[in-house]
């Protein structure tokens, strides 16, 4: 019984974590000289109860979410995919490539390519690294991270020079024609269809890991790839399998940005979505489901954080605060994991000293 | 007596009321508000703090009720727009080229709301912007520049071709040739606003083919433009600030272009009811936008012949 109760207190460490974070955070906003009760009733329903700000989490999720995936899928054979901000720049690239040169077509199959686009292009981006990984061995943390600023620039170049738009006040591209644009899921806002097609690849994810041989063989390679390699699983192309699929999560998450939100390309399109991927991959432990909502509660975050400051006034440094706290920690809770060993010593001492007090106890009776 | 009866008596009354205080009351019990919506941060000495500035000096001067968002990324700016429009904001502001899609989009969803995008380009039932004439600051930089180079070449050096840019690079061309036709303009972009190195060494670049006046315009990266003309003894200008008391012995003038007072000059018309869905471009020679302080270096004629040339361009009898 209590065995079980410890497994889920340490299962259900990223939640202390955030609890913890939050707490620490009321206390800066405290000192910032707000009511932390206001702000977070605020960040609460500002995320969760308001018709808009639902909208502005579910435009949110979509992003995270897919990114969150391209970091959680590479996690599974032990790779870190830092460069998710790159892919999505290389997705969103492509995407719009594809969207500004299409010809007239049906909005289905038009969306459809242009998505396709988005997915090749984060493909190639982390093709890169996964090549580089599997034959040559260099670190995939500094060639994914290194190539974002690759990918960051060369969006920049584009728009900036051969796609900019005609007197554009700002570097971005034309606009995609209406067509293309993805289906609203709430009239009136942003929230858009990349958020639902999200989830559904999360399950999809969820399932392939749990319930096929490649899935099985991603776990094992991840867990111990010697012992995978002895039971004859091709490390190698499980690899780059893993890490070319977060790349093409990561592009279509670029695409959907295009598509479903800004119908441009624009320079610095992306805000750190990348990055936050690996916030949602961390807090979900790699679960594809548990993404779901790591990714729901950040983008709430996100969203939330915006109507704070625009409601109580709460200074937006304030808010990266709260939510560099959150991040730090969640990434100390990993460290926290559950010893079976451990904690198997401290309940023996506790049976045997309650051993021991029962037979003082009966000794009571008996004398 | 039943509710509705009880309801617009009560009605009656507050219009009767209103209507005996007059407007002025009318005004005190609904206050005029405005908010900006900015995408980078309040204390970065440039563009942002301009916006932050102008509002604040809005706040100040206008008694009018004002509010802020600041950092506010690229896929979030719709919803801030929006959500000001929401909570009821008479004027909602995007500071920056950038928001121009967003603004529109806000102003189809919020027709009650009047919009703006400063840098912007466009108009419509409710969507203002406000913005200056580039070309014609572009063009008396050039002027003074033409007078002051002895080598014929000038140097304009830029990060991306966005429209201000572009203005700026046309009207500067165009001034130099009015008084040198033949004279060639050598033209770099870096495609980096803030790296200061990267805008150093692009400005000697432009001074090594020969440039011996140089025209940056950058944020972050105008120091590092200004260091090299220093370092290699050429002219150079200031933009949106008058720089050159900071820069006595390299800058000659400046172009500056003040987005607070223009937000104020458009909050204080907004707020008397004149605002309407159009460009509004400010000319060379206004409140806002005008030259700093001349280097003593320039001849009194150039410096005559400059101050008679912005004239020519406020009053339009000299069109670009």
């Amino acid at each position: 019984m209590i065995e079980t109760l410890l497994r889920w207190t340490y299962r259900l460490k990223s939640v202390w974590a955030v609890m913890l974070a939050l707490l620490l955070g009321a206390l800066l906003i405290v000192l910032a000289g707000y009511d932390p009760i206001a702000a977070y009733r605020e960040l609460f329903s500002g995320a969760f109860l308001d018709y808009w700000g639902v909208s502005a989490t579910i435009a949110k999720v979509s992003p995270l979410l897919l990114a969150g995936l391209a970091v959680a899928l590479p996690l599974r054979v032990g790779l870190f995919n830092i460069g998710a901000e790159g892919q999505i720049y290389m997705g969103g690239l492509f995407a719009s490539l594809v969207a500004l040169n299409l010809p007239e077509m049906p909005a289905l199959p038009g969306i459809l390519l242009c998505a396709g686009a988005g997915m090749v292009g984060g493909c190639l981006w982390a093709l890169i690294p996964a090549l580089l990984k599997a034959y040559r061995d260099l670190n995939e943390v500094i060639v994914t991270l290194l190539l974002n600023y690759v990918a960051i620039n060369l969006v920049s170049y584009a728009v900036s020079g051969p796609m900019l738009a005609e007197g554009a006040p700002y570097p971005y591209s034309e606009e995609i024609r209406p067509s293309l644009f993805l289906p609203i899921i709430m009239p009136r806002t942003d929230a858009h269809l990349g958020a639902a097609i999200a989830v559904l690849l999360a399950m999809l994810i969820f399932v392939m890991l749990r319930y096929t041989a490649t899935g099985y063989a991603m776990r094992t390679i991840g867990s111990n790839p010697h012992a995978a390699r002895y039971a004859g699983m091709s490390v190698r192309r499980h690899i780059i399998g893993a890490m070319v699929i977060g790349g093409a999560l990561a592009g279509l998450a670029g695409a959907f940005e295009i598509l479903g939100l800004k119908h441009r390309l624009f320079h610095l399109f992306s805000a750190g979505y990348g990055y936050d991927g690996i916030v949602v991959a961390f807090l979900a432990a790699g679960n594809p489901l548990a993404s779901v909502l790591a990714a729901t509660f950040l983008a709430g975050l996100e969203s939330g954080a915006n109507t704070m400051q625009r409601a109580v006034g709460v200074p937006v440094t304030v808010i990266s605060a709260v939510k560099g706290l959150i991040v730090i920690f969640v990434a100390a809770s990993l460290a926290f994991s559950f010893q079976r060993s451990a904690w198997a010593a401290v309940l023996r001492r506790r049976r045997e000293t309650e051993a021991a007090l029962g037979e003082v106890r009966r000794g009571r009776r008996h004398a | 007596m039943t509710h509705g009866s009880v309801t617009s008596l009560v009605s009656a009354m507050v219009i009767a009321t209103a209507a005996t205080l007059g407007t002025a009351a009318l005004a005190q019990d609904e206050p005029f508000r405005a908010a900006i919506v900015m995408p980078g941060n309040i204390t970065d000495q440039s563009w942002n703090q301009t916006g932050y500035e102008g509002i604040t000096r809005a706040e100040q001067e206008l008694g009018i009720e004002v509010a802020y968002s600041e950092q506010v990324a690229q896929p979030d700016q719709l919803e801030a727009l929006s959500d000001y429009a929401r909570r009821g904001y008479d004027v909602v502001i995007g500071h920056g080229g950038e928001f121009v899609d967003a603004v529109q989009r806000a102003a189809e969803r919020h027709p009650e709301t009047l919009f703006v995008v400063t840098n912007g380009f466009v108009s419509g039932e409710n969507v203002a912007s406000l913005t200056f004439n580039f070309k014609q600051f572009g063009y008396v930089i050039g002027f003074i520049a033409a007078n002051m180079s002895e080598g014929e070449t000038a140097g304009y050096l830029s990060a991306q071709k966005i429209k201000v840019a572009t203005d700026l690079e046309e009207g500067f061309k165009e001034g130099f040739a009015s008084i040198h036709p033949e004279a060639e303009i050598l033209v770099a972009y870096t495609n980096d606003w803030d790296d200061v190195a990267k805008a150093k060494e692009a400005a000697l670049n432009l001074v090594n083919q020969g440039a011996d006046v140089i025209f940056p315009l950058l944020d972050n990266g105008q120091i590092g433009a200004l260091q090299a003309a220093q370092e290699q003894d050429v002219w150079s200008f200031g933009v949106w600030q008058d720089v050159y008391e900071a820069w006595p012995d390299t800058v000659l003038q400046s172009a500056v272009m003040d987005f607070r007072i223009a937000l104020v000059d458009f909050l204080e018309m907004a707020r008397n009811g004149d605002a309407e869905g159009q460009v509004y471009e400010l000319a060379i020679g206004t409140d806002a936008g005008t030259l700093g302080e001349y280097n003593p270096a320039i001849p009194e004629d150039v410096v005559a012949e400059t101050e008679a040339l912005i004239q020519r361009l406020n009053g339009g009898e000299l069109q670009l």
